[in-house]
């Protein structure tokens, strides 16, 4: 097992984040969420005032043994997360605060050429956190998550687009750069995951996605890749205090792994900014 | 969630694209799967999980003894509630919640007046079985005006202005605050199942 990688404190003036997201889930009864949940939307109003829920039909699906895909036994739910916006000044959406019956995530979206930081994210996590928990009698928490998704594509990462508009991936994740065999380029499908147990005792997680995106009429090539920390403690216990600390913590470890995901090409594109 | 769930999911419902996969036709059949359109080819179910209704703002709770159950016509992308009588686009189906508090008021409104019809008389006897009507009798119920005398802080126990002794639920001690024991009190309480107080505000101290 690889030890422990010292922080170093570099930041990037201009990564590849198009969204991030910071989460928490709360022991609420559901008989406290929804009966103070019509008093909840309009002080979430007040500063997100647009109401757009997310909503997901969900249906389960398996696989014989001849991997033949089949629809699950399960029955197939509806699922409505509570999402409300706040826009900038140039009227874009950019601040999302979300609802679910034990959970609170806000998500902070990249504004065009601004990618935004995490002291952003963590403020306004700070100001929100307290309130959620006073409003619905949280009385513990047990997980927090930290989400970044990243975008390679023309409008975002020009440098790595070939002339035909083609993605040089290789020459940005280290995990495509150094495959050994002869080969001419990195075709799609890009699509890889995995996982790393970060720290048993807490215990923390972090866990790397990679996928190529359905290029639009107008687009060209996209890969996204999405990166998440989370710290779940099961049936434990986390005060108010506990869950900013883990989010700091699950920052470090999004730190980290930035900086061994991503080629050394990559983030001198990305214009580092060592503090 | 952005991450590890659906892509950026879209204000339309968005089906599996295994609803395509054709079922292997069986070596002997009576009719083509096209002179043959079973309604189960069309309609999918799903079930809303979400079990209690705010009422009054969320000071009432209409509680469900099962999640709904959508009947969701995958041609005009519509939905029946099953037993509830309502039909509504699945691009709506956050409001739901609302139509259904709405459905539940309307006939409880006139179920009330008696001036229910046949078909309304049908659809109200199917919600009631479906909804806890007992406990949003108690939530919804006024309080009544009570008078007792504050006997133990712990176990909180009371004896009313009748004589019954009843010892209450440590949830209602913040009420008793104030009090000592021994401390003749008013208060506007609500009553439940068996007569045991739901809910006390409004307490008062009567004077000696």
């Amino acid at each position: 097992m690889a030890e422990p990688t010292p922080t170093v404190s570099v930041s990037y003036k201009n990564p590849p984040i198009i969204e991030r997201a910071l989460s928490v889930r709360g022991d609420i009864k559901p008989e406290t969420f929804y009966s103070q949940f019509e008093t909840w939307r309009p002080l979430v109003e007040e500063e997100f005032p647009e109401y757009d829920p997310i909503k997901e039909w969900l249906v389960q699906i398996g696989q014989t043994k001849e991997g033949m895909p089949l629809l699950d036994q399960s029955q197939p739910v509806v699922r409505v997360t509570h999402r409300f916006w706040r826009r900038n000044q140039d009227g874009r959406r950019f601040l999302s605060i979300r609802i679910l019956p034990d959970q609170l995530t806000l998500n902070l979206h990249r504004e065009g050429s601004v990618p935004h930081r995490y002291s952003e994210l963590r403020a306004e996590f700070e100001r929100w956190l307290p309130r959620w928990m006073s409003h619905f009698s949280v009385s513990g928490c047990s997980r927090v998550q930290l989400e970044y998704v990243n975008l390679l594509s023309a409008k975002v990462t020009p440098q790595f687009t070939d002339d035909k508009g083609g993605l040089m991936i290789g020459r940005v994740l280290k995990v495509f750069a150094g495959i050994p065999t002869h080969h001419q380029g990195i075709i799609p499908p890009y699509d890889c995951q995995m996982g790393l147990r970060i720290d048993a005792k807490k215990p923390a997680a972090f866990h790397l996605r990679v996928r190529g995106l359905i290029p639009g009429p107008k687009q060209g090539v996209g890969v996204r890749i999405d990166f998440l920390a989370v710290v779940d403690k099961g049936g434990g216990y986390l005060s108010l205090s506990d869950v900013l600390n883990e989010a700091d913590f699950l920052h470090t470890v999004m730190v980290e792994h930035f900086d061994a995901i991503f080629t050394d090409e990559a983030k001198q594109s990305f214009e580092p900014e060592v503090k | 969630m952005i991450a590890f769930t659906a892509e950026s999911p879209s204000a339309n419902p968005q089906f599996s694209p295994v609803d395509g996969i054709n079922p292997s036709v069986p070596s002997q059949v009576l009719a083509s799967p096209t002179q043959l359109t079973p309604p189960s080819r069309l309609i999918r179910t799903y079930d809303f999980p979400q079990q209690l209704i705010p009422l009054d703002g969320g000071k009432t709770l209409l509680r469900l003894r099962a999640p709904l159950r959508l009947a969701v016509d995958r041609i005009t992308l519509e939905f029946d509630v099953e037993n509830w009588g309502i039909r509504m686009r699945c691009d709506d189906v956050h409001e739901l919640p609302r139509q259904i508090a709405r459905r539940f008021l309307h006939l409880f409104s006139r179920a009330d007046a008696r001036v229910l019809s046949n078909q309304e008389q049908a659809d109200w006897l199917k919600i009631l079985d479906q909804v806890d009507y007992t406990q949003f009798s108690v939530e919804r119920a006024a309080p009544h005006y009570v008078e007792g005398t504050l006997l133990k802080k712990r176990p909180l126990t009371v004896e009313w202005h009748d004589g019954v002794v009843e010892h209450l639920p440590a949830s209602h001690s913040p009420v008793f605050f104030p009090l000592d024991e021994g401390d003749r009190f008013s208060a506007f309480a609500k009553l439940g199942k068996d007569n045991e107080v739901y809910s006390i505000e409004r307490l008062a101290l009567i004077p000696a």
